[in-house]
Protein backbone atom coordinates (compact mmCIF):
# COMPACT_ATOMS: atom_id res chain seq x y z
CA UNK A 1 0.00 0.00 0.00
CA UNK A 2 1.49 3.29 -1.12
CA UNK A 3 -0.83 5.63 0.52
CA UNK A 4 -1.83 4.30 3.72
CA UNK A 5 -3.66 7.53 5.21
CA UNK A 6 -5.43 8.11 2.07
CA UNK A 7 -8.89 7.43 3.54
CA UNK A 8 -8.18 8.83 6.43
CA UNK A 9 -7.75 11.76 4.78
CA UNK A 10 -10.50 11.91 2.48
CA UNK A 11 -12.63 11.14 5.50
CA UNK A 12 -11.67 14.24 7.67
CA UNK A 13 -11.89 16.12 4.58
CA UNK A 14 -15.14 15.33 4.40
CA UNK A 15 -16.08 15.29 7.93
CA UNK A 16 -14.49 19.02 7.89
CA UNK A 17 -16.91 19.80 5.17
CA UNK A 18 -19.78 18.18 6.29
CA UNK A 19 -19.54 20.53 9.62
CA UNK A 20 -19.04 23.68 7.51
CA UNK A 21 -22.10 23.17 5.74
CA UNK A 22 -24.17 22.73 8.91
CA UNK A 23 -26.36 25.74 7.69
CA UNK A 24 -27.04 24.53 4.63
CA UNK A 25 -30.51 22.75 4.08
CA UNK A 26 -29.86 18.90 4.63
CA UNK A 27 -30.72 18.16 0.67
CA UNK A 28 -28.79 20.38 -0.25
CA UNK A 29 -25.97 19.32 1.90
CA UNK A 30 -26.09 15.57 0.99
CA UNK A 31 -26.07 16.41 -2.55
CA UNK A 32 -22.91 18.42 -2.35
CA UNK A 33 -21.31 15.86 -0.39
CA UNK A 34 -22.34 12.94 -2.44
CA UNK A 35 -21.02 14.87 -5.34
CA UNK A 36 -17.87 15.88 -3.52
CA UNK A 37 -16.88 12.11 -2.68
CA UNK A 38 -18.29 10.89 -6.28
CA UNK A 39 -15.13 13.46 -7.44
CA UNK A 40 -13.00 12.17 -5.12
CA UNK A 41 -13.64 8.19 -5.84
CA UNK A 42 -12.79 8.93 -9.91
CA UNK A 43 -10.15 11.68 -9.65
CA UNK A 44 -8.28 8.43 -6.98
CA UNK A 45 -9.42 6.05 -9.79
CA UNK A 46 -7.35 7.68 -12.53
CA UNK A 47 -4.09 7.48 -10.33
CA UNK A 48 -1.47 4.90 -10.63
CA UNK A 49 0.33 3.64 -7.70
CA UNK A 50 -1.50 6.32 -5.55
CA UNK A 51 0.63 7.90 -2.95
CA UNK A 52 -0.48 10.24 0.06
CA UNK A 53 0.87 12.94 -1.46
CA UNK A 54 -1.26 12.47 -4.68
CA UNK A 55 -3.98 12.45 -1.83
CA UNK A 56 -3.57 15.86 -0.39
CA UNK A 57 -2.28 17.32 -3.93
CA UNK A 58 -5.79 16.05 -4.83
CA UNK A 59 -7.52 17.28 -1.82
CA UNK A 60 -5.53 20.72 -1.78
CA UNK A 61 -7.10 21.22 -5.22
CA UNK A 62 -10.27 20.76 -4.05
CA UNK A 63 -10.12 23.80 -2.04
CA UNK A 64 -10.05 24.09 1.80
CA UNK A 65 -13.69 22.98 3.20
CA UNK A 66 -14.68 26.64 4.31
CA UNK A 67 -14.06 28.45 1.17
CA UNK A 68 -15.86 25.43 -0.24
CA UNK A 69 -19.09 25.66 1.73
CA UNK A 70 -18.43 29.40 1.45
CA UNK A 71 -19.50 28.66 -2.28
CA UNK A 72 -23.23 27.50 -1.13
CA UNK A 73 -24.33 30.84 0.15
CA UNK A 74 -25.42 33.47 -2.89
CA UNK A 75 -25.85 36.35 -0.81
CA UNK A 76 -21.97 35.99 0.22
CA UNK A 77 -21.12 37.89 -2.49
CA UNK A 78 -19.09 40.42 -1.07
CA UNK A 79 -15.70 40.02 -0.10
CA UNK A 80 -14.50 40.72 3.09
CA UNK A 81 -12.24 44.12 3.54
CA UNK A 82 -9.06 43.87 3.79
CA UNK A 83 -5.98 45.51 5.29
CA UNK A 84 -7.76 45.66 8.90
CA UNK A 85 -10.58 47.84 7.59
CA UNK A 86 -13.05 47.56 10.63
CA UNK A 87 -16.90 46.67 9.45
CA UNK A 88 -18.15 49.62 11.38
CA UNK A 89 -21.90 49.48 9.75
CA UNK A 90 -22.23 45.73 10.67
CA UNK A 91 -20.84 46.30 13.78
CA UNK A 92 -23.24 49.22 14.75
CA UNK A 93 -25.85 47.03 13.19
CA UNK A 94 -25.34 44.65 15.86
CA UNK A 95 -25.10 47.19 18.26
CA UNK A 96 -28.23 49.42 17.50
CA UNK A 97 -30.43 46.29 16.41
CA UNK A 98 -31.36 45.56 20.25
CA UNK A 99 -31.40 49.11 21.52
CA UNK A 100 -32.70 51.19 18.55
CA UNK A 101 -34.02 48.72 16.41
CA UNK A 102 -35.13 50.47 13.67
CA UNK A 103 -31.89 51.79 12.74
CA UNK A 104 -30.10 48.96 13.50
CA UNK A 105 -32.16 46.67 11.34
CA UNK A 106 -31.76 49.16 8.39
CA UNK A 107 -28.19 48.68 8.91
CA UNK A 108 -28.08 44.89 8.68
CA UNK A 109 -30.44 45.00 5.52
CA UNK A 110 -28.47 47.41 4.02
CA UNK A 111 -25.22 44.95 4.80
CA UNK A 112 -24.30 42.45 2.03
CA UNK A 113 -22.75 40.19 5.35
CA UNK A 114 -25.55 39.02 6.31
CA UNK A 115 -27.26 36.10 4.07
CA UNK A 116 -31.10 36.56 3.20
CA UNK A 117 -32.26 34.25 5.77
CA UNK A 118 -29.87 35.88 8.57
CA UNK A 119 -31.69 38.76 7.72
CA UNK A 120 -35.49 37.51 7.92
CA UNK A 121 -34.68 35.23 10.69
CA UNK A 122 -33.00 39.15 12.81
CA UNK A 123 -36.04 40.70 11.73
CA UNK A 124 -39.07 38.41 13.16
CA UNK A 125 -37.48 37.40 16.10
CA UNK A 126 -38.31 40.08 18.14
CA UNK A 127 -39.40 43.52 16.11
CA UNK A 128 -38.79 46.36 18.27
CA UNK A 129 -36.09 45.56 20.51
CA UNK A 130 -35.59 46.15 24.15
CA UNK A 131 -37.98 48.94 24.04
CA UNK A 132 -41.37 46.96 23.11
CA UNK A 133 -41.22 45.80 26.61
CA UNK A 134 -42.79 48.97 27.65
CA UNK A 135 -45.02 49.61 24.90
CA UNK A 136 -46.29 45.93 26.22
CA UNK A 137 -46.21 47.28 29.84
CA UNK A 138 -48.46 49.65 29.01
CA UNK A 139 -50.97 47.86 26.57
CA UNK A 140 -51.47 45.08 29.51
CA UNK A 141 -53.99 46.06 31.88
CA UNK A 142 -52.97 46.19 35.64
CA UNK A 143 -54.57 45.30 38.30
CA UNK A 144 -55.21 48.38 41.20
CA UNK A 145 -56.87 48.95 44.64
CA UNK A 146 -58.52 51.74 45.56
CA UNK A 147 -60.14 53.10 49.02
CA UNK A 148 -62.37 56.14 49.19
CA UNK A 149 -65.77 57.14 50.64
CA UNK A 150 -69.29 58.09 49.54
CA UNK A 151 -70.48 61.40 49.90
CA UNK A 152 -73.64 63.25 48.77
CA UNK A 153 -74.15 60.07 46.94
CA UNK A 154 -71.29 59.95 44.62
CA UNK A 155 -67.96 57.98 45.48
CA UNK A 156 -65.05 59.94 46.32
CA UNK A 157 -61.54 57.97 46.09
CA UNK A 158 -58.91 58.84 48.66
CA UNK A 159 -55.97 56.24 48.02
CA UNK A 160 -54.72 53.74 45.62
CA UNK A 161 -52.50 51.38 45.46
CA UNK A 162 -49.77 51.00 43.19
CA UNK A 163 -50.82 50.11 39.91
CA UNK A 164 -49.63 46.21 39.88
CA UNK A 165 -48.16 45.50 36.46
CA UNK A 166 -45.28 44.00 37.39
CA UNK A 167 -47.41 40.55 37.79
CA UNK A 168 -45.43 37.40 37.34
CA UNK A 169 -46.96 37.02 33.85
CA UNK A 170 -44.80 40.43 32.64
CA UNK A 171 -41.83 39.42 34.31
CA UNK A 172 -41.71 36.21 32.48
CA UNK A 173 -42.13 38.87 29.77
CA UNK A 174 -39.10 41.27 30.83
CA UNK A 175 -37.03 38.65 30.82
CA UNK A 176 -37.98 37.25 27.00
CA UNK A 177 -38.32 40.66 25.78
CA UNK A 178 -34.86 41.72 27.22
CA UNK A 179 -32.92 38.55 26.18
CA UNK A 180 -34.40 37.89 22.74
CA UNK A 181 -33.20 41.21 21.24
CA UNK A 182 -29.52 40.11 23.02
CA UNK A 183 -29.97 36.79 20.93
CA UNK A 184 -30.36 38.40 18.29
CA UNK A 185 -27.57 40.94 18.50
CA UNK A 186 -25.35 37.65 19.48
CA UNK A 187 -26.45 35.61 16.77
CA UNK A 188 -25.58 38.45 14.03
CA UNK A 189 -22.46 38.86 15.94
CA UNK A 190 -21.45 35.09 15.28
CA UNK A 191 -22.81 34.89 11.90
CA UNK A 192 -20.49 38.08 10.82
CA UNK A 193 -17.20 36.25 12.38
CA UNK A 194 -18.16 33.25 10.96
CA UNK A 195 -18.68 35.01 7.08
CA UNK A 196 -15.46 36.70 7.70
CA UNK A 197 -13.45 33.10 8.00
CA UNK A 198 -15.22 31.58 5.58
CA UNK A 199 -14.47 33.94 2.53
CA UNK A 200 -11.20 34.37 3.70
CA UNK A 201 -10.17 30.72 4.56
CA UNK A 202 -6.65 30.36 3.82
CA UNK A 203 -6.55 26.74 1.61
CA UNK A 204 -4.05 24.98 4.06
CA UNK A 205 -5.53 21.43 3.61
CA UNK A 206 -2.57 19.66 4.39
CA UNK A 207 -2.58 20.62 8.11
CA UNK A 208 -6.79 20.28 7.70
CA UNK A 209 -6.85 16.30 6.41
CA UNK A 210 -4.69 15.17 8.74
CA UNK A 211 -6.65 14.77 11.50
CA UNK B 1 -4.20 54.05 -8.40
CA UNK B 2 -5.61 55.90 -6.17
CA UNK B 3 -8.74 54.15 -6.12
CA UNK B 4 -7.04 50.79 -5.45
CA UNK B 5 -6.51 51.76 -1.79
CA UNK B 6 -10.31 51.37 -1.59
CA UNK B 7 -11.03 48.64 -3.74
CA UNK B 8 -7.97 46.26 -3.14
CA UNK B 9 -7.34 44.08 -6.71
CA UNK B 10 -7.92 40.39 -5.25
CA UNK B 11 -11.28 41.78 -3.84
CA UNK B 12 -12.13 43.53 -7.20
CA UNK B 13 -11.03 39.92 -8.74
CA UNK B 14 -13.17 38.09 -6.32
CA UNK B 15 -16.14 40.05 -6.80
CA UNK B 16 -16.17 40.06 -10.75
CA UNK B 17 -15.45 36.15 -10.47
CA UNK B 18 -18.40 35.77 -8.48
CA UNK B 19 -20.59 37.73 -10.12
CA UNK B 20 -19.77 35.84 -13.70
CA UNK B 21 -19.05 31.83 -12.44
CA UNK B 22 -22.73 31.01 -12.62
CA UNK B 23 -23.46 32.19 -15.81
CA UNK B 24 -20.01 30.63 -17.27
CA UNK B 25 -20.86 27.32 -15.96
CA UNK B 26 -24.37 28.31 -17.62
CA UNK B 27 -22.99 29.10 -20.75
CA UNK B 28 -20.59 25.78 -20.85
CA UNK B 29 -24.14 23.53 -20.62
CA UNK B 30 -25.44 25.75 -23.77
CA UNK B 31 -23.65 22.49 -25.99
CA UNK B 32 -25.03 19.68 -23.95
CA UNK B 33 -25.43 17.86 -20.93
CA UNK B 34 -21.90 17.67 -19.09
CA UNK B 35 -20.76 16.38 -15.08
CA UNK B 36 -19.02 18.08 -12.15
CA UNK B 37 -15.75 16.83 -13.15
CA UNK B 38 -16.21 17.70 -17.01
CA UNK B 39 -17.53 21.07 -16.08
CA UNK B 40 -14.05 21.45 -13.51
CA UNK B 41 -11.36 20.45 -16.51
CA UNK B 42 -13.13 22.94 -18.79
CA UNK B 43 -12.62 25.44 -16.18
CA UNK B 44 -9.21 24.63 -15.20
CA UNK B 45 -7.61 26.71 -17.60
CA UNK B 46 -9.66 29.55 -17.48
CA UNK B 47 -7.24 31.71 -15.19
CA UNK B 48 -9.24 32.97 -12.25
CA UNK B 49 -12.74 31.80 -12.81
CA UNK B 50 -12.86 28.97 -10.44
CA UNK B 51 -11.12 29.71 -6.86
CA UNK B 52 -10.74 25.32 -6.43
CA UNK B 53 -12.31 22.87 -7.86
CA UNK B 54 -14.20 21.77 -4.88
CA UNK B 55 -16.42 24.91 -5.73
CA UNK B 56 -17.95 23.98 -8.18
CA UNK B 57 -20.51 21.59 -6.27
CA UNK B 58 -22.28 23.68 -3.95
CA UNK B 59 -22.04 25.96 -7.11
CA UNK B 60 -24.32 23.90 -8.86
CA UNK B 61 -25.99 22.73 -6.26
CA UNK B 62 -27.82 26.07 -6.10
CA UNK B 63 -28.21 26.31 -9.15
CA UNK B 64 -30.33 23.02 -9.34
CA UNK B 65 -32.17 24.59 -6.20
CA UNK B 66 -32.96 27.85 -7.97
CA UNK B 67 -34.47 25.79 -11.03
CA UNK B 68 -31.43 27.14 -13.64
CA UNK B 69 -30.38 23.29 -14.22
CA UNK B 70 -31.98 20.18 -14.94
CA UNK B 71 -30.08 16.83 -13.12
CA UNK B 72 -30.17 13.36 -13.82
CA UNK B 73 -27.75 10.63 -13.68
CA UNK B 74 -26.47 8.10 -16.07
CA UNK B 75 -23.95 5.32 -16.38
CA UNK B 76 -20.69 5.04 -16.65
CA UNK B 77 -17.97 2.51 -18.18
CA UNK B 78 -16.49 2.59 -15.28
CA UNK B 79 -19.20 1.72 -12.90
CA UNK B 80 -20.29 4.57 -10.72
CA UNK B 81 -22.92 6.68 -12.17
CA UNK B 82 -22.68 10.23 -12.24
CA UNK B 83 -24.65 12.99 -12.24
CA UNK B 84 -25.15 14.99 -15.20
CA UNK B 85 -26.11 18.62 -15.32
CA UNK B 86 -28.72 20.79 -18.22
CA UNK B 87 -29.73 23.72 -18.78
CA UNK B 88 -33.13 24.17 -17.64
CA UNK B 89 -35.91 27.03 -19.41
CA UNK B 90 -34.98 29.14 -16.33
CA UNK B 91 -31.01 28.60 -17.26
CA UNK B 92 -31.03 28.99 -20.74
CA UNK B 93 -33.05 32.18 -20.86
CA UNK B 94 -30.84 33.52 -18.20
CA UNK B 95 -27.76 32.69 -19.60
CA UNK B 96 -28.98 34.61 -22.66
CA UNK B 97 -30.00 37.85 -20.68
CA UNK B 98 -26.49 37.65 -19.26
CA UNK B 99 -24.71 37.07 -22.79
CA UNK B 100 -26.14 40.87 -24.13
CA UNK B 101 -26.18 42.27 -20.92
CA UNK B 102 -22.98 41.26 -20.43
CA UNK B 103 -21.88 42.44 -24.20
CA UNK B 104 -23.26 46.06 -23.61
CA UNK B 105 -21.60 46.21 -20.19
CA UNK B 106 -18.12 45.26 -21.69
CA UNK B 107 -19.41 47.93 -23.96
CA UNK B 108 -19.46 50.82 -22.35
CA UNK B 109 -16.35 49.93 -19.49
CA UNK B 110 -14.05 49.27 -22.50
CA UNK B 111 -15.16 52.51 -24.38
CA UNK B 112 -14.70 54.09 -20.81
CA UNK B 113 -10.93 52.66 -20.61
CA UNK B 114 -9.66 53.53 -24.25
CA UNK B 115 -11.59 57.16 -23.76
CA UNK B 116 -8.90 57.50 -20.82
CA UNK B 117 -6.15 57.08 -22.65
CA UNK B 118 -4.98 54.47 -20.47
CA UNK B 119 -3.38 57.82 -18.82
CA UNK B 120 -1.38 56.95 -15.17
CA UNK B 121 -2.11 59.45 -12.33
Amino acid sequence: VTAPNAEHMVNGYLVRLESELADVPAARRNEILDEMRNHIAEQRGQLVDETDADVLNLLDRLGEPALVAAAAHPDQIEAWPRGGRLPVKEILAVILTPIVWPVGILLVWLSNRWSKREKVLATVVWPGGVWTFFVLANLIPGGQTCYGTVQSGRPVITSCSPPQLLTFGLNALLIVVTLLPIAVAIYLAVRLVRTRHSVDAPAHNRSAVGH
Amino acid sequence: LRYNAYVPIDGLATQLRKGVIEYCVLAMLREGSRYGGELVQLLHGKDGLLVSEGTIYPLLSRMRADGLVDTEWRETASGSPRRYYQLSKAGRKAVDDFSSEWVRFRTTVDGILEHSGGRQP
